[in-house]
């Protein structure tokens, strides 16, 4: 029996598809695979690889710093909702039309044009004990903050800079596009009703802009795990000792560092299975709005 | 006339192979020929000039034959592009390494030049032989020639010696001694020891281990020697109580590179400095800067109760050039190793980098630097392997977490850190 849309459409849309689907193929299935297949392997990341079953996973359910880059990962996703309280909020702000509301709106998208390296740099030199922000601290009175040096500190420099900071210009740009989508007559209503701003945003805004919020939370939980590398790498290295040390950083360590490429392969698939179970949340989030 | 033409090919053919035995090279004999060298020390440093000085003279020597030098960036991205070349099976016919962990971990896809350098072998130090050959097993093959030796130290500023009321000429080589000098200078306004990330912590610590075991540091690697051992304690201990008494200069932990470090203290920022034998931060570096008379040097600090005193930590090679078995030019290549390591380029390399050779017929630059000369005079007594390089590949990397996390963080305590640090040596 035929399918009734090859029937109807002929090969067409398939070859349409083709390009796509070897790309997919060759960039995204292949190496999930190969990296599922390299995870049961004592593998250099050339030559032969030796098959070792579940050993690598067992030795990464010993490893503490498994554990310590779960749980820093785990403090990155807590700057996810102040990330986005902040960026709505500021968002409603310049919608409101403040004086210069284009300038800030430009000035706070600049670091969005900054390369992640050029930004990590950039706060390794403000937030280093002997740089411009403790300058400025010991200036005022104060005692030098270990920003980088602490662990508890460091990782929370890492949450504000890239989660929070680096982020806002864009979820301006983003939010400000969704709020615009606001039919006028809503605030209109709420004026009339006697809302003050507050009750405005909290009741009209954000319930208007939902889905625009949501989709901005699952964006911000896929940056935490899979795009914190070059701030981590260019800020801290991953220290001091374990304190900035997250599963994508240490699956740099693993792989590239000490060539243990089976071992950090396995690491890799736990990273694949929390990017996986996001990607879902994604599409469902995506299937509901289109619904 | 067919005997006279016969006989003229075999003296043709005598010739050609005459020739060929007598060392003509790859290129003669193939036509011109291009050599890739991958190197982490070919960057706008004090290297630059003289390996561009030593490969005009190799192409000199050479006719037909290219050097393409090529600058790669330093650990720990160099081996991620060696580690790529070899996934390709293609890429520079020389490169540079590490010997140690590094060369062996790569020693599947290098050239064994054991044949290539029977004639010079005899010039290089047992010690920097045994390094180099695979898994430092004495008779091995050997994959990398080595280009320095290397080691660990401590400089000191004679002029800031005076100024504290210390004696310049006299060394603080006991732990007394050392923490009062460190008291001295901090008394005086002078940061006590200069800091160059946390390198500083790892060198000082390597000059120590050194000194507690003396001959027996290999043992750490084959168990027989133990960080538990209450020596080792005490070099922990003793590192601590530097950095808690604040004679580590703490804001130098979290300067971006290492060269910060150097830098400052060759610019007079700092008492002392614990700095490399080669490369960069070492004597000729800080002579240089800060005045020839005015830089001392002394190999570790002695513990009171220590077996060992005066323990001068090394690695028989440092840096070294192996030859890439996907290379079309081994031989060539292998020459081109072997002419950085002996003779001519060995020299030109050491006297413009004050890389200290471990080719024995590379001496005479010590006349102009007392530093040197107290080195070698170190280095002629009791030598002490360091036990960094025993870590599997890479695994340094979790050595150096292991510091921050006792000396700077406070995470561990001093039976956390040996406790770990002798799981790592086991990985």
């Amino acid at each position: 029996m035929r399918h009734r849309g090859l029937d109807r459409d002929g090969i067409a849309p398939y070859l349409f598809l083709a390009p796509l689907l070897v790309l997919l193929a060759a960039f995204i299935l292949y190496p999930v695979i190969m990296n599922l297949i390299a995870s049961f392997t004592e593998w250099k990341g050339y030559g032969a690889m030796k098959w070792t079953g579940l050993s690598n996973y067992r030795a990464m359910v010993s490893d503490q710093a498994f554990w310590t880059s779960i749980s820093n990962t785990a403090i990155l996703v807590c700057y996810i909702p102040l990330s986005t309280i902040i960026t709505v909020f500021v968002a409603a702000l310049l919608r409101e039309g403040i004086r210069g509301w284009q300038a800030y709106r430009a000035i706070l998208y600049i670091p969005n044009l900054l390369g992640p390296v050029i930004i990590g740099v950039v706060f390794s030199i403000y937030l280093r004990d002997d740089g411009s922000l403790n300058l400025l601290i010991k200036w005022a009175g104060g005692s030098t903050v270990r920003f980088l040096s602490s662990p508890s500190i460091a990782i929370n420099s890492i949450g504000l800079v890239q989660v929070v900071w680096v982020h806002l210009g864009f979820g301006l740009i983003y939010f400000l596009a969704a709020m615009n989508g606001i039919d006028q007559s809503i605030y209109e209503a709420a004026l009339i009703d006697g809302a003050g701003y507050f009750q405005t945003l909290w009741r009209v805004t954000v319930p208007s802009i939902r889905f625009a919020i949501e989709f901005w939370v699952v964006f911000s939980f896929i940056e935490v795990f899979a795009r914190m590398f070059s701030y981590i790498y260019t800020l801290t290295r991953g220290g001091p000792g374990y304190g900035t040390f997250t599963l994508e950083y240490g699956i740099f360590v693993q792989g590239f560092e000490k060539f243990r490429v089976g071992y950090s392969s396995a690491w890799s698939a736990v990273l694949f299975i929390f990017c996986a179970v996001i990607s879902v949340m994604q599409i469902r989030l995506m299937r509901r709005r289109n619904s | 006339m067919i005997r006279r033409s016969i006989l003229c090919l075999i003296l043709v053919a005598a010739c050609a192979s005459f020739g060929f035995a007598n060392g003509t090279s790859e290129a003669s004999s193939q036509g011109p020929v291009t050599l890739t060298v991958w190197d982490f020390k070919y960057i706008p440093t004090d290297s630059l000039k003289p390996m561009q000085e030593i490969d005009a003279l190799f192409q000199q020597k050479n006719p037909g034959v290219t050097i393409n030098h090529v600058a790669q960036p330093g650990e720990p991205q160099y081996y991620q592009i060696i580690q790529a070349a070899a996934t390709a099976n293609q890429g520079p016919d020389v490169a540079m390494f590490h010997p140690g962990a590094r060369e062996y971990g790569f020693g599947d896809i290098l050239v064994d030049l054991t044949p290539y350098i029977q004639d010079v072998k005899n010039q290089f130090t047992a010690a920097s032989i045994a390094m180099v050959s695979m898994d430092g097993k004495v008779g091995a093959p050997i994959k990398v020639l080595p280009m320095t030796m290397q080691g660990f130290g401590i400089y000191y500023n004679k002029d800031y010696f005076k100024k504290a009321g210390l004696d310049p000429e006299q060394a603080p080589k006991t732990a007394a001694q050392f923490l009062a000098a460190c008291e001295k200078l901090k008394a005086a306004g002078i940061v006590p020891i200069a800091v160059g990330q946390t390198y500083t912590i790892d060198f000082l610590l390597r000059t120590l281990v050194a000194n507690a075991f003396g001959p027996n540091v290999a043992g750490l690697k084959d168990g027989s020697v133990k960080y538990t051992d209450p020596l080792f304690r005490e070099s922990v201990e003793f590192i601590k109580t530097l950095v808690d008494k604040g004679y580590l200069e703490k804001d130098g932990f979290t300067r971006p590179y290492f060269m910060d470090g150097i830098n400052n203290f060759a610019a007079g920022n700092g008492g002392m400095f614990v700095g490399l034998l080669s490369d960069v931060g070492n004597w000729k570096a800080f002579s240089d800067k800060l005045g020839a008379n005015n830089v001392g040097y002394f190999p570790t600090i002695n513990f009171p109760d220590s077996k060992y005193t005066d323990q001068q930590v090394a690695q028989g090679a440092g840096i070294g050039y192996g030859v890439m078995k996907w290379s079309k030019n081994q031989k060539l290549a292998a020459a081109y190793a072997k002419f950085y390591t002996t003779g001519e380029g060995a020299r030109i390399y050491a006297g413009a980098t004050g890389a200290m050779s471990p080719n024995t017929a590379v001496t005479g630059f010590e006349a102009n630097y007392p530093a040197l000369k107290t080195i070698q005079q170190y280095l002629k007594g009791s030598l002490a392997l360091d036990y960094l390089p025993m870590f599997y590949n890479g695994y340094e990397d979790d050595a150096n977490r292991l510091c921050d996390q006792m000396f700077i963080t406070g995470q561990l305590t001093t039976d956390q850190f040996i406790t770990e640090y002798q799981k790592l040596i086991t990985k």
